[in-house]
């Protein structure tokens, strides 16, 4: 799905992140060639087994083959399909639900307008033809017996209440193992675009465009859901073969490799073949000018209008550092073409989206006027977008969980993939540990990581395992929950279980999963088998106890609660050492004794007495719910000390005898990407506090810019 | 061309010669700005002192290396600190506007009747309040026809080729600064009608007819601006060293000195007998 467009004040940040600006891409932009394809596609939608890894054969339960004529100037499709599906569970079934997501766009009383009040992204419907639907016109069953030829039998149909969904009634039940092939004839009206599948003007988005069956799983349970606001898609994968009739002035992009292509009259016939995925998108537009690359073996091919060319070669050469990185972390890409597509302005609605071997994007930002002269530089509009949604062919183009029942699961894991990806990417150039920056102003430098800190000061308000239907718009929670919460938190565990461990065990995740439909269970069961239940992070202390981390408690609390990380120190005193023996009075042989007064020294005396002579008393809060161990750093006179703190105390209480402590550091390497506020992390001793410290920067600057509005208004 | 740039020189140099020569009100005016600006800042101070204070009392966290998301958390943290900064810009802006409008004309009369000696303050403060009126209501005058210009300014540039954008703007602002010192100058000196609009419109023609008038007065304008703009950039730049804000200080003394230096260039330049109809009154006619 669509990156989220960040909120006002994540707009705010994008600009000290910028959340976002032109990249530093100096490079020239690749050759443009002419607007119809040309280089051939590869032969095989496949890439070589050997390049692509194993492809399990009972994962193949549905072949599609389309015939779609595209009326351009009506904006509607005709089609005929032929639908080739396998029972792959243990049940007969006698109905198959089918899809027809674009009837969500029908009218407003559906399940997807009621939540999304005619607006969805950057864009409103509106316009001429503002309705989309799949209008279906007849269902068929191929019946073919012994020594006669096939011949079609009809079927009943009929779509539900909400007509993003309809049920087709098989004449006899499917038996397990059975093969049913189905005919269907359907008109598709595309809306005009703003919730990423419809048209602007010659630009034709066509995506979730055709009937299509739900998910059967082996227990005889289908998976069909209703299209909603937030929730995508969930489907089997399978084989296309999609011939496509369009006008002979338009450019064609769609998922798979074209394998045929001829002109008739006024039209042009291309045919398409995918292999082994979920879904079949598709673009035709005039004036979108063809960019190629290759990335080892791989056809990249970039549609992008004539005006924005210039920031072709950001986007491939993102494409490029994505996949490379994205296959040694996530095993390999297993298809031979990938398509990027750069919808024009006027169609934004269409932009951020991913479909099997293809994907939409977005441009990156023009700098601001004089953005040169502060430095101000940024590397994440426009790139980020391309690593998301390429992101999303593994998770879930490949790793298919359902995203209506999970949606953290692909948006989430996908977010921490690209996460991953910018830190592999410019590894070179990192900051504090692997975090790599986005944004610099005046030599400035704001990081991924502080933008993942600091966006999670708003993920609080909702659980991130829930469906997305559960998820209203009104409370603007889905981002934060499926996307943020769940790559912070991963990027979280990684950081405290160990990168290594943590890598590995989401390889493992991947080559598990590969063209399956894995659920957050099973990823937690995983983490749990890879990582270990306990997660040994210190060693055992004098009275043998020693820090773990509970992944399966840590996963509970992520996923499963809104429960939100924050640590302080509340605050450092300097006493001085018990004396031997201490003052006052004590039992002696059944007596009391002594009562001498104490020495209580004052506070330049403490400031003056030797170093160990003192004693240092440091308060720690856990001023957030979620309770994860952290690693706090003891600066003193004699050097640095590391603890780990198991968190699970609201408060604890550091005592280090004969140590002055100058400063305390919670969290010193960053490690909890779920904690937005890092400000109070960090404490002095008195005495210890630098000049340099916040509210007299903030003040100064504030003078500077009083300052420049004087003289700008003065004389 | 040697000419216009001879008499040019000679005029700025005359200008900044005038600016030494009222010490006082340099040195003054700089002085109250930097107050000023400590005045804003101070509010700003205090609300991230007890933001920062309530994230762990008794201790006050540092400006590490990252500022921008350290201040991009505070901000998130304690919106009222943007709010608090916004709103004390935003008093300078238009105290700063309101001041000027109503100083101005002690300024002009401050450098007209230095014109030989040196001018006692009751001179100055005489000329100042019988001309206060007429200064005040042409300045009303001209931000109204200000706005009306940038507007269509900016109206024309968007509509021209996008690297034309932002110089059409800049001279179009230049051009401003230098019509209302023309107007006010006017004011003080008694020419053109003293409350009438058309001497407004009046100091825009004399701007844009007058080369010797306009090219310096611009020159000064667009180095005062550039200073301001070279302020702001050098808090970006040195954000959290505390040395560097002599250095703002600094930029900003010498913005107020170009300032200065253009209005009494613009005091002087005799084109503004260009907003009379009739012959313009002599300066012993003005300081009366």
């Amino acid at each position: 799905m669509p990156v989220r467009r960040p909120n006002s004040s994540a707009l705010v940040l994008s600009l000290l992140a910028a959340a976002v600006l032109p990249g530093c891409d100096d490079e020239p932009p690749p050759p443009v060639v002419a607007n119809d394809q040309a280089q051939p596609d590869p032969g095989e939608a496949l890439r070589p087994a050997s390049e692509r890894g194993t492809v399990p054969e009972d994962a193949h339960v549905v072949d599609y083959v389309i015939q779609a004529r595209l009326d351009a100037d009506a904006h509607r499709i005709e089609a005929t399909e032929t639908i080739t599906w396998t029972n792959r569970s243990r049940k007969a079934v006698s109905s198959i639900p089918m899809h027809l997501y674009l009837n969500a766009f029908r009218a407003n009383d559906t399940a997807w307008m009621r939540d999304g009040r005619l607006t969805s992204r950057t864009a409103a419907q509106g316009g001429d033809h503002p309705w989309g639907y799949i209008d279906v016109k007849s269902v068929a069953r191929q019946v073919q017996t012994q020594g006669s030829e096939a011949r079609p039998v009809p079927l009943s149909f009929a779509e539900r209440d909400e007509p993003s969904l309809m049920d087709v009634e098989l004449d006899e039940p499917a038996e397990p193992g059975q093969t049913v092939t189905l005919q269907l004839s359907f008109v598709t009206q595309l809306p005009r675009v703003f919730a990423r599948s419809g048209y602007s003007g010659d630009f034709h988005m066509v995506a979730q465009w055709f009937p299509k069956p739900g998910v059967l799983d082996p227990d005889g349970q289908w998976h069909a859901h209703p299209f909603t606001f937030h929730s995508e898609f969930f489907a089997d994968f399978g084989d296309y073969e999609v011939q496509l009739d369009v006008p002979y002035t338009m450019t064609v992009g769609a998922t798979g490799v074209r394998s045929d292509a001829y002109t008739d009259g006024e039209r042009r016939v291309l045919t398409y073949r995918a292999a082994m995925v979920h879904d079949f998108a598709w673009v035709a537009a005039i004036d979108l000018v063809e960019q190629r690359q290759e990335y080892d073996g791989i056809s990249i091919r970039q549609l992008i209008p004539r005006a924005r060319v210039q920031d072709g070669g950001l986007h491939l050469e993102m494409a490029a550092a994505t996949l490379k990185h994205m296959e040694a972390r996530f095993s390999p890409y297993p298809w031979s073409t990938l398509t990027i597509i750069h919808p024009p302005p006027h169609a934004r609605g269409a932009g951020g989206m991913e479909y099997p071997t293809l994907f939409t994007t977005a441009d990156k930002r023009t700098p601001p006027p004089l953005g040169s002269a502060v430095d101000f530089e940024e590397r994440f509009s426009g790139r980020y977008v391309t690593t998301h949604e390429l992101g999303h062919q593994w998770f879930q183009g490949l790793m298919a969980s359902n995203e209506f029942d999970q949606p953290w699961l692909d948006e989430g894991l996908n977010s921490f993939s690209n996460l991953m990806v910018y830190f592999d990417h410019f590894a070179d150039d990192t900051i504090a540990g692997e975090d790599v920056w986005v944004g610099t102003l005046a030599g400035n430098r704001f990081t991924m990581g502080d933008g993942m800190r600091l966006r999670s000061f708003t993920a609080i308000a909702d659980v991130s395992d829930k469906t997305a239907a559960d998820f209203s718009p009104v409370h603007g929670q889905y981002g934060r929950a499926t996307y943020l919460r769940t790559a912070s938190w991963m990027a979280t565990l990684r950081a405290i279980a160990g990168r290594t461990r943590f890598d590995a065990a989401m390889r493992t995740y991947a080559d598990r999963f590969r063209f399956r439909h894995p659920t957050g269970v099973d990823l937690e069961d995983l983490l749990v088998e890879t990582l270990g239940r306990q997660v040994p992070l210190s060693e055992p202390d004098a009275q043998g106890k020693a820090v773990a981390l509970d992944v399966r408690d840590f996963l509970h609390q992520a996923l499963r609660s809104t429960a939100q990380v924050d640590f302080a120190v509340d605050g450092i005193e300097i006493v001085p050492n018990m004396a031997e023996p201490a003052a006052g009075f004590h039992r002696v042989d059944g007596e009391l004794k002594g009562g001498d007064p104490a020495e209580r020294p004052s506070r330049r005396a403490l400031a003056e007495a030797p170093d160990d002579t003192v004693t240092s008393l440091i308060g720690l809060r856990r001023k957030g719910e979620f309770k994860v161990p952290v690693v706090v750093a003891f600066h003193t006179t004699d050097g640095v000390e590391r603890r780990v703190w198991d968190g699970r105390a609201r408060t604890i209480t550091v005592e280090l005898v004969g140590r002055r402590v100058q400063s305390v550091v919670i969290d010193p390497d960053g490690d909890l990407y779920l904690e937005g506020t890092r400000g109070n992390n960090t404490a002095f001793s008195r005495g210890y506090v630098p000049d340099r410290d916040l509210s007299t920067t903030v003040g100064q600057a504030t003078q500077a810019a009083a300052l420049a509005v004087m003289g700008g208004l003065g004389p | 061309m040697n000419d216009l740039l001879r008499s040019t020189l000679d005029a700025l140099v005359a200008a900044g010669q005038r600016v030494l020569g009222a010490p006082i009100l340099f040195v003054g005016t700089a002085i109250a700005q930097w107050a000023a600006a400590w005045l804003v800042a101070a509010p700003v101070l205090v609300a991230v002192t007890a933001a920062t204070e309530g994230f762990a009392p008794g201790t006050r966290p540092a400006a590490y290396e990252r500022i921008l998301a350290v201040v991009a958390e505070l901000v998130l943290a304690e919106p009222s600190v943007a709010a608090v900064l916004l709103a004390s810009l935003g008093v300078t802006a238009m105290t700063s506007a309101v001041l000027w409008t109503l100083l101005s004309g002690g300024v002009i009369a401050r450098f007209w009747l230095a014109a030989d000696d040196r001018p006692s303050l009751e001179a100055v403060g005489g000329l100042w309040l019988r001309r206060f009126p007429s200064v005040t209501v042409q300045s009303l005058w001209h931000f109204g026809l200000r706005a009306v210009v940038m507007l269509a300014a900016t109206t024309a540039a968007a509509n021209l080729p996008e690297v034309l954008f932002w110089p059409v703007i800049v001279i179009t602002l230049l051009l401003c600064i230098v019509a209302l010192d023309v107007v006010r100058a006017g004011a003080v000196r008694g020419h053109g009608q003293p409350f009438h609009p058309r001497t407004t419109w009046r100091a825009f023609a004399v701007a844009l007819r007058t080369p010797t008038l306009a090219l310096p007065a611009a020159l000064l304008a667009a180095a005062g601006l550039t200073c301001s703009g070279a302020t702001v950039l050098m808090a970006l730049w040195t954000l959290g060293d505390p040395t560097w804000l002599w250095g703002a200080r600094g930029l900003s003394a010498v913005t107020l000195a170009l300032g200065l230096a253009r209005v009494a260039f613009v005091t002087h330049h005799p084109s503004l007998a260009g907003l009379d109809r009739e012959e313009a009154p002599s300066k012993e006619a003005a300081s009366d």
